[in-house]
């Protein structure tokens, strides 16, 4: 359960925790509450629940003044606000046990790969099984995160709801996060991968796709703050991200991210271009005197838009590829391949299933055994894969559809401890050997094999070939995309790309601008002075001041670079604070 | 799962058209503290040399 509170006029959500820090439903169960603030001041606090007060009203306690009103000590702190931690109705009375940016002051155990498996984070497979590299994870983990896996997910997605692999490189002492994120019936709506680096302390936004856009901006900027909240404890010195889709450029720069310098000396070398061209018409001289560069669509002859446009289909062809594969993927058409193909190649040699039964057997308390049999169930893995089958099927071929497993009673007969030859009492009948595989284990194997078997279906879709189709249509969706554009935005596009060529200028009008002229009026306006300035700074900061400008998006819209926040900047954070961690008004 | 190689950060993808990634950002701008992001975009500029009079210019 959450809520969103205010502690000491301070925004904060609250998460209420039993005693192995797992989210509560009901807050009265809670024996500890997590208050993450979303201010700029960030941090957060454990607090400890307090029992229910006594409902009795002591106006002793409520000091008024002179005509009745409650004084500052007398009333209830936050007055009607509702979210108010201490409002009586609201949450349970709470007693800070530490200040902001405190470590909690519970001492928790150290997380055993057991923990991963419990709290359904996934590890890659050979952190998984070999002994060594699982030693290793587990000491970064523990000395960096020293959080139960499910809490850190919480946190790291920002309360989203949603699934979290790790891939440990031991190497480079770095993790590579990804998953989904969930709506409430468990459905996918957005996919994220994120590198931490822990030993230099930097973190990189890689991959965060959303399936509908219409929610998307709420999952992403909850993602975002849930991911800096995150890196903040750590104590990650830098996130590096890639803009380079249409508005990211601008967008990021208004985050507070800030180009590497590189990327600032093209971007700032672009954009300057873009602010020497006079816009409505007008006619700016190219280096050679004789020619002119064009600033509007109109100004160039039918041929010369006509190899613009093949330039630019030939230029934004993987683009548009791009995104076809991705609504592809988006459809659930590969996921769907990739079940179809798991449930065809089903057998006791599937590695898959071999390592859900193994954390299966885990996770009851078993001595792990890849392939000994034990008291409590009396069948190899390999038997009971060897006595199942499965179907998959979605009639939507969207890929959403579990799997159904089933038992195959004349497979499991010879389980431990079984004697064929043994007398029965009178009066009492031995069990049969498939019995000896309870009701009760045959749901929780069902359980295991189809997380496992959407998992590794999930995985396996990545990697699912697009078909060759998808590549056909890519022209005919450029010509229509095209001809959609007007000729201000074709122009764009054009310029984007580098695609303007200069016009010469024609004999006639060389002769003309060949007689004296009266002094032209300055061109450039003060705004435009400014960011020129601005662009010629070597300093990339100095693209904030561009992006707040109101030429800030048309500027920045489609350019591509690599930026970064620097955690311990006070400027870049306070921007990235004023978008991710803002509250929205009620 | 998407690798660092295939670096895309926000966005979504929709059939017949480019990759975009307006959808995401328009809104968490909308929701900001433009008042606070500004200030210290302003603070910055004023470092780099601008006058008041320019910083006020590049938001008309």
């Amino acid at each position: 359960m959450q809520q969103t509170v205010t502690i000491d006029g301070r925004p904060a959500i609250v998460s209420y925790l039993d005693e192995m820090l797992v989210p509560v439903a009901d807050s009265a169960e809670a024996k500890l509450i997590e208050a993450l603030f979303l201010d700029a001041q960030g941090g957060s606090l454990f607090l400890k629940p307090q029992p229910p007060q006594a409902k009795e009203y002591d106006e002793s306690q409520h000091p008024r003044d002179d005509r009745g009103r409650w004084t500052d000590a007398g009333g209830v702190e936050g007055g009607s606000d509702a979210g108010s931690v201490a409002a009586p109705n609201a949450v349970p009375a709470v007693t800070p046990t530490s200040t902001p940016g405190n470590v909690p002051p519970i001492k928790k155990e150290k997380s055993k790969l057991s923990d991963f498996n419990k709290d359904e984070v996934n590890l890659d497979r050979d952190t998984n099984f070999d002994p060594k590299k699982q030693e290793k994870f587990l000491k970064v983990w523990n000395d960096n995160i020293d959080q139960a896996p499910a809490e850190f997910r919480k946190q790291f997605l920002g309360g989203l709801p949603g699934s979290m692999t790790i891939r440990y490189d031991e190497g480079n002492e770095e993790f590579g996060i990804s998953g989904h994120i969930h709506d409430k019936n468990g459905n996918n709506i957005a996919e994220y991968s994120r590198d931490i680096d822990f030993k230099h302390k930097i973190a990189s936004s890689n991959y965060f796709k959303v399936l509908g856009k219409e929610q998307g901006h709420g999952v992403g900027k909850q993602l975002l703050a849930g991911n800096m909240d995150v890196y903040r404890k750590l104590g990650m010195k830098r996130v590096d991200v890639r803009a380079n889709i249409d508005v990211g450029g601008y967008a990021w720069a208004r985050y507070g991210y800030v180009p590497t310098q590189s990327s600032w000396n093209e971007l700032r070398g672009y954009i300057e271009r873009k602010l020497t061209r006079p816009s409505g018409g007008g006619r700016r001289p190219a280096p050679s005197g004789d020619t002119y560069t064009p600033s509007s669509w109109e100004e160039l002859s039918s041929d010369q838009q006509d190899d613009i446009y093949r330039e630019w289909a030939r230029l934004s062809y993987d683009e548009f590829y791009e995104s076809e594969v991705e609504s592809w993927r988006d459809s659930g058409r590969p996921l769907n391949d990739a079940k179809e193909e798991l449930a065809k190649d089903f057998d006791s040699k599937q590695e898959w299933a071999l390592d859900a039964l193994q954390k299966w057997r885990e996770k009851r308390g078993e001595i792990p055994s890849s392939d000994e049999y034990d008291d409590d169930v009396p069948f190899t893995n390999k038997q009971i894969l060897d006595a199942m089958t499965v179907d998959y099927s979605d009639r939507y071929e969207e890929g959403r559809a579990d799997p159904e497993f089933s038992f195959d009673d004349s497979g499991l007969t010879e389980p431990e401890g079984y004697d064929p030859d043994q007398m029965a009492l009178p009066g009492i009948d031995l069990p049969e050997p498939h019995e000896y595989l309870t009701q009760d284990m045959r749901d929780e194997i069902d359980t295991a094999l189809t997380k496992a078997f959407n998992d590794k279906a999930e995985s396996d879709a990545d990697s699912v070939d697009p078909p060759n189709y998808l590549a056909d249509g890519v022209s005919d969706y450029q010509s229509e995309y095209w001809d959609q554009l007007d000729d201000h935005d074709r122009f764009r596009q054009a310029d984007r790309l580098g695609l303007i060529p200069d016009i010469e200028i024609p004999a006639d009008e060389e002769e003309e601008q060949a007689q004296p002229e009266p002094p032209q009026l300055p061109l450039q306006d003060v705004g435009t002075d400014a960011l020129l300035k601005l662009t010629r700074s070597a300093d990339p900061k100095a693209l904030w001041a561009i992006a707040d400008s109101t030429r800030g998006k048309e500027l920045l819209l489609n350019t591509g670079w690599a930026g970064r926040l620097d955690l311990s900047d006070k400027e870049q954070m306070a921007r990235f604070d004023a978008y991710v961690h803002k509250k929205k008004a009620a | 799962m998407p690798t660092a190689a295939k670096s895309r950060e926000f966005f979504y993808a929709e059939h017949g058209k480019p990759l975009q990634d307006a959808a995401l950002h328009d809104g968490i701008i909308a929701d900001g503290d433009q008042e606070r992001a500004n200030a210290v975009g302003d603070a910055v500029a004023r470092r780099l040399g601008l006058t008041d009079e320019e910083i006020a210019a590049l938001k008309k």
